[in-house]
């Protein structure tokens, strides 16, 4: 211990006495919600820039040398989110162009540190740190500024929740809790997707092409100008999605979707940009679930199409004082419907957000905010399976943060301070604290930690549901006999669940081209949803007769849990026409059911449901002017309560420009097997899991 | 089956490595957008003759910078580099209209967006070789405007200003720029 007091004060007095070192470094900035965010910079509030420290001599080139050299600012991406303080990942849009994605959930896939899994051809996991399922509670999702989880299932459906990925500005992926600035179910991470403005996507730009996995895609955007300064763009997507591989035959899970939308950024003037934007989207979506059934054989398999549609309307003012002085003020309405095979839910949300950063004095930065948000549902089901005790139901959540980033020695140490308050109709106010310590010793070095709590608050799933899962012989993962229904009972006194999260990180840049990237994390739960078997409650009493059981269930917080882990990122840009992306990822989930009860078995596989190693490889070619070829490597640990087994995926992509404004591509995905299952059992909506197959595709597009 | 896969991995990697470490040492010095103009300004002002001027003038030649400096400090590097045999180049941040108008070539910056034709207009029939990135919207004023196509530097000029101004760039220059004309009966944007 001493010894470890006598380290930190010498690095102290290091960071203090390190003046001679002449570097310019702009101070990091909070893990920005460049979403709604007060900055309309491309670069978002995250970030920061750092000087080359070398000063060439520019005399020394001829004409003929300077007109050939490149303008591309390389590992631009690494060091602009060097200085943040926060276990995150940027994933460009380059990447996302290059990595053969096709939807959003996909592109996901590229951020290290993150699970995403598909269940089936249609239906995703997607967790930061552990917990994944179909509906990963502790994932935050907004896409400009727009909250997408849903507080009926509390999760989301990836499905329904795509953009034109050539719009996609970047996705910033943070990895561990985000409460402090998101508010709740930021618990595991937050995914924040920010497209680009309607002034960056100007013209005309098609694709269409198909495969044996990806049927048929098209999209066409269009951007043009509608005066002097207000530009605009609108967009049509849609795809046609072939089956995944299913073992018992018939996949059904097959799905098609279309979308729609337009932006807007009206430049009012120097200090004032007005978006806005909004989408609507429809599609049929396949499915194969198992459903419970009251009577002999107590459970069936159904295949059909869930329908979908939503629509949303976004609008933004950002105001600009000063450069340290920024206002914004956003709106948005959002619609969805989704009529499944076992239930339809509607909902209907309003929110307002305003937010407002300013430095009062040299030394703080503070950013405030307000908002407000309503929402208004209606979820029917089989009544005799599942229902909740109201259909229809109103949400409203009210929040306020407040943060402030104080520099306390300049370009060096800055501590981040802050909390999150809000009201939510459940279990009324939750608090998030956070606190954040950047500390910067030289220019290519940074080492941040943070201690945060936040909070997964219950949905109306964990409130009011009322609902039988089937408990028969030989479905996985109901495997065990007798017949009998399990009936979850929803609890009305369900609290939040809670995390205390402790982080450590450290960024270095040995070379101009080189950068990792380390985090280590210690995430401490309590009040973790576990079903208990009550046996006692009139409300809800148990029913055994000579052919069917059924045992009550009660959501209760009564599970307790730590995981940990580290993430290593690497960068590598060799050449200006060469990057290189490395990451590896280690992940342990601990859980502790209490020592006497009867319990769920289900809630506890999440110690399994993440894999405990993942490892990716990408590498981004350019040869010449008119070829690419990018290759992507993946590792997957296995998930052993899944019975899904460790695999290795491998993609690639060829794409050729043989004239100025056209392109060929060509992709090639999970190329070293026919097929291999990614995740196991959805344990929400008893989808069956299909195979990941091996997909080709090709397509065409043309950009003016 | 893992070992085996993580053999091949090693042996993929340590591939990888070795070409790409070949790749990073046969990579020439990259340079900064804004340091890539500094140099193109460097080799402008080389190239041109201020005929309003003493052919035989020692004294340093100005390159003002007016608004805030977009390349950070690039542009100074510049500062006491030789442009003749007896003439070096001073790097001026200029505070205002006056003081740019005392300069022989002038970068202005993109901050000066809002009066930036207004200032064009200004300086057109002085003799200054005046340099703009185009993006900032003002072509069909000033004389050189750097415009960036894929991850290329190029860069325009306007002849008509060019003889306004009393300029003669040289056509090793001229060569390599696009070339633009005053339109007859107005200006094109």
């Amino acid at each position: 211990m001493g010894q470890l007091i006598h380290c930190i004060v010498s690095i102290a007095l290091c960071a203090v006495t390190d003046f001679a070192v002449v570097t310019r470094t702009i101070a990091a900035e909070p893990p920005g919600r460049s979403g709604s965010a007060t900055n309309q910079n491309s670069a978002g509030p995250l970030a920061s820039t750092n000087r080359a420290p070398t000063r060439p001599d520019l005399t020394q080139f001829t004409m003929d040398q300077l007109m050939e050299m490149k303008v591309t600012s390389v590992s631009k991406k690494p060091e602009e989110f060097f200085n943040a303080p926060a276990a995150l990942y940027v994933i460009t849009s380059e990447e996302i162009r290059r990595s053969g994605a096709r939807v959003l959930p996909e592109a996901l896939r590229l951020s290290p540190g993150l699970n995403v899994a598909q269940i089936d051809a249609s239906k995703w996991a997607i967790s930061s740190r552990g917990f994944n399922e179909r509906l990963a509670n502790k994932l935050l999702v907004l896409i400009d500024g727009r909250s997408v989880y849903d507080p009926a299932f509390s999760g989301l459906y990836w499905e329904t929740q795509d953009l034109l990925l050539e719009d996609i500005d970047r996705i910033e992926v943070i990895r561990g809790p985000g409460g402090t600035l998101w508010g709740a179910n930021a618990v595991n991470g937050v995914i924040n997707i920010t497209t680009k403005s309607a002034k960056e996507t100007q013209g005309l730009s098609m694709e269409a092409g198909g495969g044996n996995v990806y049927q048929g895609f098209q999209s066409v955007r269009y951007g043009g100008k509608l005066g002097p300064n207000a530009y605009y763009r609108v967009y049509e997507k849609y795809l046609n999605h072939g089956e995944f591989f299913d073992p018992a035959g018939n996949a059904a899970d097959d799905w098609r979707m279309g979308r729609g939308g337009m932006r807007v950024d009206w430049e009012l003037s120097e200090s004032d940009v007005v978006t806005w934007q909004g989408d609507v989207f429809g599609g049929e979506v396949g499915a194969k679930q198992i459903m419970p059934l009251t009577r002999r054989p107590y459970a069936e398999i159904t295949t059909g199409d869930a329908k979908v549609d939503g629509a949303n309307l976004l609008s933004r003012w950002q105001h600009t004082f000063s450069e340290e002085n920024t206002a914004s003020l956003q709106v948005y309405y959002d619609h969805f419907n989704r009529d499944d095979l076992r239930y339809a839910e509607t909902r209907d949300t309003f929110d307002l957000d305003y937010q407002h950063r300013f430095s009062p004095f040299s030394r703080n930065e503070i950013v405030y905010g307000l908002g407000y948000r309503y929402s208004k549902d209606l979820i029917e089901g089989e009544p005799a399976t599942f229902r909740f005790d109201d259909p229809s139901r109103e949400l409203s959540l009210g929040s306020a943060f407040l943060q402030d980033t104080i520099t306390i020695v300049p370009e060096r140490l800055q501590l981040t301070l802050g909390s999150k308050l809000e009201h939510n109709d459940f279990t009324g106010i939750e608090t998030q604290p956070g606190t954040r310590l950047l500390w910067t010793p030289h220019e290519r070095h940074a080492i941040w930690t943070s201690v945060a709590r936040a909070v997964r608050t219950p949905s109306r799933v964990d409130d009011s549901l009322q609902a039988h899962l089937p408990y028969v012989n030989p479905v996985p993962p109901f495997i065990r006999s007798p017949p009998a229904a399990i009936g979850i009972g929803g609890n009305a006194k369900f609290e939040s669940e809670t995390l205390l999260a402790y982080e450590l990180g450290y960024r270095v840049r040995p070379l101009d081209r080189l950068t990792f990237d380390l985090a280590l994390f210690y995430n401490d739960y309590d009040k973790l949803r576990l079903g208990e078997f009550d046996f006692t409650n009139p409300a809800n009493p148990p029913q055994i007769s000579q052919e069917y059981a059924y045992l009550p269930l009660s959501i209760e917080n009564l599970m307790k849990g730590e995981t940990y882990g580290a993430e290593l990122v690497a960068h590598w840009n060799p050449t200006d026409t060469w990057k290189l992306v490395a990451s590896y990822s280690y992940l342990k989930v601990q859980l502790h059911v209490p020592p006497a009860g009867l319990f769920d078995p289900i809630s506890p596989t999440a110690t399994a449901r993440s894999p405990r190693h993942q490892m990716q490889l990408h590498s981004l070619l350019d040869l010449g002017e008119q070829w690419q070829l990018d290759t992507g490597a993946y590792y997957v640990d296995r998930l052993p309560t899944l019975e899904v087994p460790s695999f290795v995926r491998l993609d690639f992509r060829v794409s050729w420009r043989p004239a100025k404004n056209w392109e060929l591509s060509f992709v090639a995905q999970n190329v070293l097997d026919n097929h291999h299952p990614e995740f196991g059992a959805s344990l929400d909506n008893f989808d069956l899991p299909t195979e990941v197959r091996r997909s080709v595709y090709a397509f065409v597009s043309r950009r003016f | 089956m893992e070992k085996s896969l993580l053999k091949s991995g090693l042996f993929a990697g340590a591939a990888i490595l070795a070409f790409a470490m070949k790749a990073v040492f046969a990579q020439t010095q990259t340079l900064t957008p804004y340091q890539i103009k500094a140099g193109f300004i460097y080799n402008f002002a080389m190239a041109t003759k201020w005929l309003t001027e003493d052919p035989n003038s020692n004294l340093p030649l100005v390159f003002g910078i007016l608004g805030a400096d977009p390349s950070q400090g690039e542009f100074e590097l510049l500062q006491g580099a030789k442009v003749g045999a007896n003439r070096t180049l001073s790097v001026k941040l200029c505070k205002d209209l006056a003081e740019a108008k005392e300069c022989q070539l002038l970068f202005i910056s993109g901050s000066q967006k809002s009066n930036l034709p207004a200032l064009l207009d200004e300086l057109k029939d002085l003799s200054i070789l005046t340099i703009t990135d185009a993006d900032v919207g003002v072509r069909s004023r000033g004389i050189i405007h750097f415009v960036q196509e894929k991850d290329k530097l190029r860069f325009e000029i306007n002849v008509s200003a060019a003889d306004r101004a009393k300029l003669k760039i040289s056509s090793q220059v001229l060569k390599l720029a696009k070339l633009r004309k005053d339109e007859p009966g107005g200006r094109k944007e």
